[in-house]
């Protein structure tokens, strides 16, 4: 990821939120045909945010989806590791984090330019059509849905003032996902930790990405939360 | 205010001497400490009236002291019924007393009291409603009357929100029996929320006497105290009021700045009892208290609440109190004991010990009112009569200015009732008992569940503990055992209530009701508890019968005859605590969806509407001038070319081998032989045979297509889609990717131009790219689905990107067009233009019984096709006569614009409404489209268009469509 001067509009794909990153300080690194916010503050700054309770944009990276009966398997035969129950997730070196929705469900979230490309493969593959299911369909998660990091100590607790769903470090284990409400909309709550950092992952369509910004911006107001971006947490992942 | 006024430490263990706090009330500057509730700081400085009765305006001063009773109701600022005597004292703060006419002092509104004999209970039901229109004229002078504080209209509310919280196991009570049991739930592996409605932990422990060693008490509390909040499994909310418990342990707890909606696996309800007050004649003057908050006065504010006392009793717990008195520097002239023989004990015997009189088989039976009724110089006891209530006239006067009754309890169990539990009365104990709790999930601790002995009670909450955590689903060892007996038969006088001939023997404080109020009642008829309550009010004050529910149902349930035991008290209904609307409201969520582009609509000027949750764009430019604004965005379609976002569309996959076939069932339309990479009109229908939606399938592959859905309908859609293939099985599946889809319309004479800038691999010609055919390729060097429309009645492309590409289409579209003088395009212009070419909305045009043959849809139906939803109906609706027919009209220019629903009449007779109309300045007329009657749709008939001002408009039928009739511009 090339950092430095990059600007969201000179990019084609751009995040749902990226004006309000921008009023937030935030500089830019390239993502393949994005621009991804890389910080806000200095690093030291943002890894006591991150401690704390740290809220990051991750919309621009790459992202894909998968439903139908027969899709399972044929990820299964392209290679791609998944969990065997519904409402879980498990990482994949290849493709990123791959959650279960469903049965027939499956949602492959990326954590770099090179997990994206090799989503960009896997899609090439069923865009082709030769031996894919008969059913099920190819998901532009990238494009449907915003996503976004929440961080830190304080964040079971913001979720606990949007979500109804118990998201308790205790209760809601690491790569557990959930399908449900927040701020009344419809979203996908995925248990992420980062580097021992209490974290998740929480996509929502990209249609309510500003307002759902705003619902977890005031959220957070009172336990003093902030932006971080993906270098702080690269650093933190190691 | 001098520390003279205070007692010495370690009396008021709540307050902080070091930092004085210094407030305003009834217009005179007082200061208190750090710590104070206002109540505390107000008795500190020697105000001891602090509010004025519901009816009579009698003084009132501190009663309970426990924030839970009327008595210290205060106005602060803007905000009424602020509870004194827990809310804290904070600088700079503004009190003033509720419900006075002049002064706290001098109250012109206690003339009231004169009156008395003449306002029997229910009056207001008798006498203000005759004769007829009477209630006008009282009604506003009662509410003023009635005044509980002053709303301020203009104060804004502070910010509130609302969160959720799990638990295995909710404690509520944090006294000593809510500290044990969360401490055994928590040993257990639960985690516990410990909810505990005043400052600070300990309860009863902070005040209480309990033994004449109160350090061990103290020791005690402290260890509990230490463990709780060293304990990481326990979350200790303070300040924080359960005010309902619902089905499946659902509680409602209330913070200052929030409502928490908590979720439980168990709840051990250890909320504490109620001490209850005697009744007597001027039970409610100041200087008359529970023996309970004299000990809070003097232990947690360091405030003597009198100087010579007579405690009233009929357990232990008065003897504790007079020896907190004595400790205090309180003279204690007597104790006065109800019981003919008090049980020895060690509390009695050391006040015995220390000098104190103490008359057994007596009750007050009078308190004597000082000057202007402002505390008491005494008070007249007598010996207990033979029967209950009964006095045997043999009075005696003891001077004091401080009387304290400690008579017994009633458990703190409204809670309990919120969710299926039940109080009943127990005639052995003399007291409400927990009957029975909600569900086995539910444990009850200490003296709500009529525990008292305080080691009694340390064991009932450990075992209410255990069995929480059991509840929650923990292993938990064997089942803790217990020692101690509950001494719970020892602290109630069965009968505290000694009515007196002059009255003034207040049942219930809020609400001004005496004794014969409730007998008054009864005689009227109302010989049900519940009647008695609504009739008299009785328990319907703010303290919500804390003080007046058991003594009610005493005296009611003697007066009618009817068998104590087992007797109910009135429902108990949520809120337990008030609750303000602020809390209630919270933060709102109220969902916006964006479009990708919306902010380059905004940029742009564009006034913004809602489409559902989703905002559009309107039109571009000045709200005074929105018709040239519509004419202007109208004509760059019409003559050039014009950008509209159409990303709201419902956009729906559906793959698999019966794609053809689900498509072919759900809409009306034939759809197995529809080539790939064309288009075809969709319209569906219910059952009914009414239209429900319509879009456009695009078949990307034999076993693909792409279908879009109105904007408001797409999730209805997507819903009978997959109810519909739940019971057909086509092998398909069916994904809804509105929102992964950004979607343009490019329109006009000069759109295909602008195309052609933007891509290279489709061919934008009319022969490669005909009306109704579809295309993918890429256009801004993005991937993009496009398909040719004729929505607006010109040469136009809809554009379909992946979402996140939105915008940077819509750039260099926009870009591409400058040349061509292209114009971002609203709604309104939209929706003129697909009126000129006749084409309906769903929802607007049509309604929930419009049928296709109705709306002239019966083109889009194929007859053949052996099913689709609604078939049926239409066919058989077909069959029969149309009792209307959408059909359009037109009106010369200039002439006023019918709105949407003005009706079509013919004589008497509304024969149908409009739906649409415009003035379309493409065609200098005013066009519409409009439901008549059948015989009235042929084109020349004139129809009679009522508007909204009453005037009729007569207006032409006209074949639609208006423009382009032959549709070769959207052809080109």
């Amino acid at each position: 990821m090339n950092q430095n001067t990059v600007t969201p509009e000179a990019q084609p794909y751009r995040s749902f939120v990226y004006r309000q990153l921008q009023a937030a300080g935030a500089h830019f690194s390239h993502c393949r045909q994005a621009a991804i916010a890389a910080g806000y503050a200095g690093a030291d700054i943002e890894q006591a945010r991150l401690q704390r309770l740290a809220l990051a944009d991750l919309s621009p990276l790459p992202r894909l989806g998968f439903k139908g009966v027969g899709v399972p398997a044929w990820l299964q035969g392209q290679g791609v590791n998944m969990p065997e129950t519904a409402n879980t997730a498990v990482a994949d070196p290849q493709y990123g984090l791959v959650a279960r929705l469903g049965y027939n469900e499956l949602l492959l979230l990326g954590r770099d330019a090179a997990q994206g490309d090799a989503q960009e493969r896997l899609a090439a593959t069923w865009q082709a059509g030769a031996d894919i299911p008969a059913q099920g369909n190819l998901l532009l998660r990238a494009h449907s849905h915003a996503c976004f990091g929440l961080y830190g100590a304080f964040a079971d607790q913001v979720l606990a003032k949007l979500c109804a769903v118990d998201l308790r470090p205790r209760t809601f284990a690491q790569h557990a996902a959930a399908l449900t409400s927040v701020a009344r909309v419809g979203a996908i709550i995925i248990r992420d930790d980062v580097a021992g950092v209490t974290g998740y992952q929480l996509l929502v369509d990209g249609s309510y990405a500003v307002y759902l910004l705003d619902c977890l911006s005031d959220a957070m107001t009172e336990f003093d939360g902030d932006f971080i971006g993906l270098d702080t947490l690269a650093a933190a992942a190691g | 205010m001098s520390d003279s006024t205070r007692l010495p430490a370690p009396a008021g263990s709540l307050i902080d001497r070091s930092a004085t706090r210094t407030f305003t009330f009834e217009g005179r500057q007082y200061t208190g400490y750090a710590g104070d509730t206002i109540a505390s700081a107000l008795l500190a400085n020697g105000v001891n009236v602090l509010s004025r009765s519901f009816k009579y305006h009698r003084p009132r001063g501190p009663l309970v002291f426990n924030g839970q009773d009327t008595n210290c109701f205060l106005q602060v600022g803007s905000t009424p019924n602020v509870r004194a005597d827990r809310a804290p004292l904070t600088e700079g703060l503004n009190a003033t007393p509720q419900n006075v006419f002049g002064s706290l002092r001098f109250d012109f509104g206690s003339a009231v009291g004169l009156l008395a004999p003449f306002l029997p209970v229910g009056f207001y039901y008798k006498a203000f409603y005759k004769p007829r229109g009477a209630w006008r004229f009282w009604e506003p002078v009662i509410r003023r009357m009635a005044g509980l504080g002053k709303l301020d209209h203009d104060a804004r509310p502070a910010y509130r929100d609302k969160a959720y919280r799990f638990a295995d196991t909710v404690v509520i009570g944090a006294g000593p029996a809510g500290l044990a049991a969360a401490l055994e739930a928590s040993s257990h592996g639960a985690s516990v929320m410990l909810v505990e409605a005043g400052p600070r932990l300990g309860g009863s422990l902070n005040y209480a006497r309990f033994m004449v060693e109160r350090d061990r008490v103290v020791t005690a509390r402290d260890e509990l105290v230490a463990a709780v909040e060293a304990d990481p499994n326990i979350e200790v909310l303070t300040d924080a009021a359960c005010t309902g418990w619902f089905d499946d342990n659902w509680l409602a707890v209330m913070l200052e700045e929030r409502l928490l909606k908590v979720r439980a696996k168990s709840v051990v309800i250890a909320s504490g009892s109620i001490e209850q007050p005697m009744v007597f004649r001027n039970n409610d003057l100041p200087g008359v208290m529970l023996g309970s908050a004299a000990q809070r006065l003097m232990r947690e504010y360091a405030i003597q609440p009198g100087r010579r006392a007579v405690v009233a009793t009929a357990n232990s717990d008065g003897y504790g109190v007079a020896l907190d008195l004595l400790d205090h520097g309180v003279e204690v002239a007597a104790v006065v004991d109800l019981r003919a023989v008090p049980p020895d004990c060690e509390l009695s015997r050391a006040v015995a010990e220390r000098g104190v009189r103490i008359i057994t088989g007596h009750t007050p039976y009078e308190a004597l009112p000082a000057g202007g009724k402002r505390g008491i110089r005494g008070v007249v006891i007598d010996a207990l009569g033979h029967g209950s209530g009964l006095v045997a006239g043999q009075p005696q006067t003891i001077d004091c200015d401080l009387l304290c009754t400690s008579i017994g309890y009633t458990p703190a169990g409204q809670l309990v009732c919120h969710s299926g539990g039940a109080l009943a009365y127990d005639e052995k104990l003399a007291m409400l008992t927990i009957e029975q709790l909600p569900g086995d999930t539910a444990a009850a601790a200490g003296s709500v569940n009529t525990v008292f002995n305080l080691y009694a009670v340390f064991e009932d909450g450990r075992h209410a503990g255990w069995s929480a955590a059991r509840a929650a689903g923990l292993a938990v060892g064997a089942e803790p055992g217990r020692e101690h007996e509950s001494d719970a038969g020892t602290q109630n006088h069965p009968w505290p209530i000694f009515p007196h001939p002059k009255g003034k023997d207040f049942i219930d404080f809020d609400e001004d009701l005496q004794v014969k109020d409730i007998l008054h009642a009864i005689e009227d008829g109302y010989d049900d508890l519940d009647l008695v309550k609504r009739y008299s009010t009785v328990v319907m004050g703010p303290s919500q019968g804390r003080y007046s529910a058991l003594n009610t149902l005493r005296v009611a349930t003697r007066a009618t005859g009817r068998e104590l035991h087992g007797a109910r008290v009135t429902t108990q209904r949520p809120p337990f605590e008030p609750e303000t609307i602020n809390n209630l409201a919270g933060r709102a969520f109220q969902p916006v969806k964006y479009t990708p582009m919306h902010q380059r609509h905004v940029d742009a000027g564009a006034e913004l509407i809602s489409a559902g949750a989703w905002l559009r764009p309107a039109y571009y430019g000045d709200r005074d001038q929105v018709a040239a604004a519509i004419e202007r965005e109208a004509r760059a379609i019409r003559e050039g070319v014009g950008l509209i976002d159409v990303s709201t569309l419902g956009k729906i996959e559906i793959r698999g081998p019966d794609a053809a076939e689900f498509l072919n069932r759900v809409y009306t339309f034939a759809y197995v032989k529809q080539p790939i990479g064309k288009t075809r009109y969709l319209l569906m229908t219910e059952a009914s045979g009414a239209i429900t939606d319509d879009g456009v399938a695009c078949r990307l592959a034999e076993d693909h297509f792409y279908v879009t859905a109105t904007t408001g309908g797409v999730d209805a859609v997507y819903r009978n889609m997959m109810r519909l293939n739940a019971e057909w099985c086509l092998q398909i599946d069916i994904t809804n990717v509105t929102g992964a889809w950004a979607a343009v319309n490019l329109a006009g004479p000069e759109s295909r131009k602008v195309l052609e800038k933007l891509t290279d691999d489709i061919d934008c010609s009319s022969e490669g790219f005909p009306y109704l055919f579809y295309r993918e390729g890429h256009v801004a060097g993005v991937p993009a689905r496009l398909a040719r429309v004729g929505f607006v009645g010109e040469l136009g492309y809809e554009i379909h990107v992946p979402a996140g590409y939105g915008e940077h289409l819509w750039d260099a579209i926009l870009a591409a067009g400058a040349d061509h003088g292209i114009r971002p395009v609203g709604v309104e212009a939209q929706r003129l233009l697909r009126l000129e070419k006749g084409h309906l909305i769903v929802g607007q045009d049509t309604d929930g019984l419009t049928t296709p043959h109705e709306a002239g849809m019966a083109w889009a139906v194929a007859g053949k096709k052996p099913f689709f939803v609604g078939k049926r109906a239409v066919e058989v609706l077909a069959r029969g006569p149309l009792t209307r027919q959408l059909a359009g009209f037109e009106l010369p220019a200039g002439s006023p614009v019918p709105q949407e629903c003005n009706i079509v009449v013919r004589g008497e007779e509304i024969t149908g409404r409009v739906t649409s109309a415009a003035a379309s300045p493409t065609l200098n007329k005013v066009i519409g489209l409009a439901y008549v009657a059948p015989d009235q749709s042929e084109p020349g008939t004139t129809i009679q268009i009522k508007l909204s001002d009453g005037r009729l408009l007569p207006a032409k039928i006209v074949t639609a469509p208006f423009y382009d009739p032959d549709s070769e511009r959207q052809a080109l």
